[in-house]
């Protein structure tokens, strides 16, 4: 599927989708509404809260 | 016209008290929900399913409530069941079409606790693929064919809007209960994160799929909300509490009661027909004698990209064999690309989506000591045509997924019970959808405030007539 099969930086390396280069681009593509609010989303300064789902161990069914 | 006279149109409330006293079996009132749908589902496709094994059950249900041993309000009548709930006697496809996937032949947790309740599943509703979509084609908006009924529960809320179904079952990840709701004209409530239990529910994403209804009344929701609300060992997310009592809250009305109006993001961006029937039904509450309390809270509009971000990479993941057997390939389009689309989301923006989470959760908590529910739009517009991909509202474009999800998404983020009550309709008849929300498990306030609404404004919805 790809020209550089070795290359890390190739986007089908980097995404692990197995696709044609004209598929993936329109993967790519219909991903930039989403993108620009993941990328508010980054900017956002959290300070120190810790994520909403956080490991605990198994107990086992309750 | 009595709930005698035609009960496809009779809120859940009126029918039990029928059957209870012996005034219309469960047969009777079958045969007729069967009538409807057989001739009235070719024009709006809200159905896949018909049960083979509804009739007996009816009948065992009449003969039950014949010998005295009347279960409840729910003993005798006919519910539907959108189709990513696995149930025994029905096939589940999740709505889709593609090879290979199958799903066993036994009640979700939802749908068992239904039966117990007498309850008789007969019908399974389409649903968007994979619940990854808000349109539910081929499914029609019974307010108008050329209009979709939303999703991804869209085949649940058009058939209860039409009088196809007393009450459909329902999930929602970002909103698939309260969009269609709104789009349809109907009430759907998606209680607090964990009140009901999901094993035998189609996975969509983990921490944000809630189970819940669409009914044709605030009061029947508390009724089929409160039967499944009991603990579910098998979901691990499952909170493990009964339902309380909610009769006491449904009749409490407006008097008292805070209800808080955030105009940041829940305001902003919508149709004009939408806003002034919104804000109507917020002043009808506050002549009922509700206090409104305006407040302010900039971070509830920041968490688009986090709802993104869980419900892509949840679903890919869940989708993840497929992904790599290709199998993906046989999905609807729009789907495959949405779950090709999730392996461009990073971890990292996985754990700031998760910690956007509890800080919005944390500034939110204060709110609620001030507030007893927070009201709003459901939907910044009406039911778009089938087929559109985007709408304009004022001079801005949105997505389909971005506009459907905008006002329903953090309820699901934060967890807390919401449901949307249909407030009005648009110039051209379209349903407008009443938003309200409360803090966790909080269900009381919310559906004393809805049930408040729904008397202020004029009782619960009409169904749509066989015109369509």
């Amino acid at each position: 599927m790809t020209d550089a099969p070795d290359d890390p930086l190739d986007p089908h390396v980097l995404t692990g989708l197995d696709l044609p280069p004209d598929r993936l681009r329109e993967v790519g593509a219909a991903f930039a509404e989403i993108r620009a609010e993941i990328e508010k989303l980054r900017a956002l300064d959290l300070g120190d809260t810790h994520p909403a789902v956080v490991f605990q161990p198994y107990r086992g069914r309750r | 016209m009595s709930a005698l006279d035609d009960p496809t149109r009779a809120t859940i409330g009126a029918l039990s008290s029928l059957i209870r006293d012996g005034r219309l079996s469960p047969v009777d009132l079958l045969d007729a929900v069967l009538h409807r749908a057989r001739t009235e589902d070719h024009r709006l496709s809200a159905f896949v399913h018909l049960s083979d094994t509804a009739r007996m059950a009816a009948e065992h249900a009449h003969a039950e409530i014949a010998a005295g041993d009347w279960k409840g309000p729910l003993h005798g009548v006919p519910i539907a069941i959108k189709d990513n709930h696995t149930t025994a006697d029905m096939p589940t496809r999740a709505g889709t079409m593609a090879p290979g996937i199958a799903f066993p032949l036994e009640d979700a947790h939802a749908v068992a606790r239904l039966r117990a309740a007498g309850a008789i599943p007969f019908a399974k509703t389409r649903m968007h693929e994979f619940a990854w979509g808000m349109e539910t084609p081929p499914t029609r908006n019974p307010h108008d064919l050329e209009r979709v009924p939303g999703g991804s529960s869209g085949g649940s809320g058009a058939a209860v809007a039409a009088g196809l179904a007393p009450a459909a079952l329902g999930s929602d990840t970002g909103g698939s209960i309260r969009i269609p709701a709104s789009l349809c004209g109907c009430v759907g409530f998606k209680p607090s994160f964990g009140l009901i239990g999901r094993s035998g529910i189609v996975p969509h994403s983990w921490s944000l799929d809630h189970a819940g209804p669409l009914t044709a009344s605030v009061g029947d929701a508390a009724i089929v909300t409160k039967a499944m609300a009991e603990p579910d060992p098998t979901d691990p997310g499952c909170l493990g509490c009964d339902a309380p009592d909610w009769h006491e809250a449904l009749a409490a009305g407006a008097r008292g009661l805070r209800i808080g109006v955030c105009r940041t993001h829940f305001f902003e961006n919508l149709v004009p027909a939408v806003a002034d029937s919104v804000e109507e039904a917020i002043v009808a509450l506050g002549r009922a004698g509700a206090e409104i309390v305006e407040f302010d809270l900039p971070e509830i509009g920041q968490g688009l990209g986090a709802i993104f971000a869980i419900e892509l990479a949840s679903s890919t993941n869940y989708h993840d064999q497929r992904l790599r057997s290709g199998a993906v390939n046989h999905f609807d389009a729009d789907v495959r690309l949405l779950v090709e689309m999730g392996r461009l989301v990073s971890g990292a923006d996985y754990l700031q989506a998760e910690r956007f989470r509890r800080h919005l959760a944390e500034r939110l908590a204060p709110v609620f000591d001030q507030v007893d529910v927070i009201a709003g739009p459901t939907m910044p517009l009406t039911a778009w045509r089938s087929g559109e991909t985007e709408v304009r509202i004022g001079d801005r474009l949105e997505s389909i997924v971005a506009v459907s999800w905008r006002l329903t998404y953090p309820w699901n983020l934060l967890g807390l019970p919401a449901i949307s009550l249909p407030c009005g309709t648009d110039g051209s008849g379209m349903p407008i959808g009443l938003q309200i929300a409360g803090p966790v498990l909080g269900e009381a306030q919310v559906l004393r405030a809805a049930a408040a609404a729904e008397h202020a404004l004029g009782g619960p919805m009409h169904r749509v007539a066989s015109s369509f």
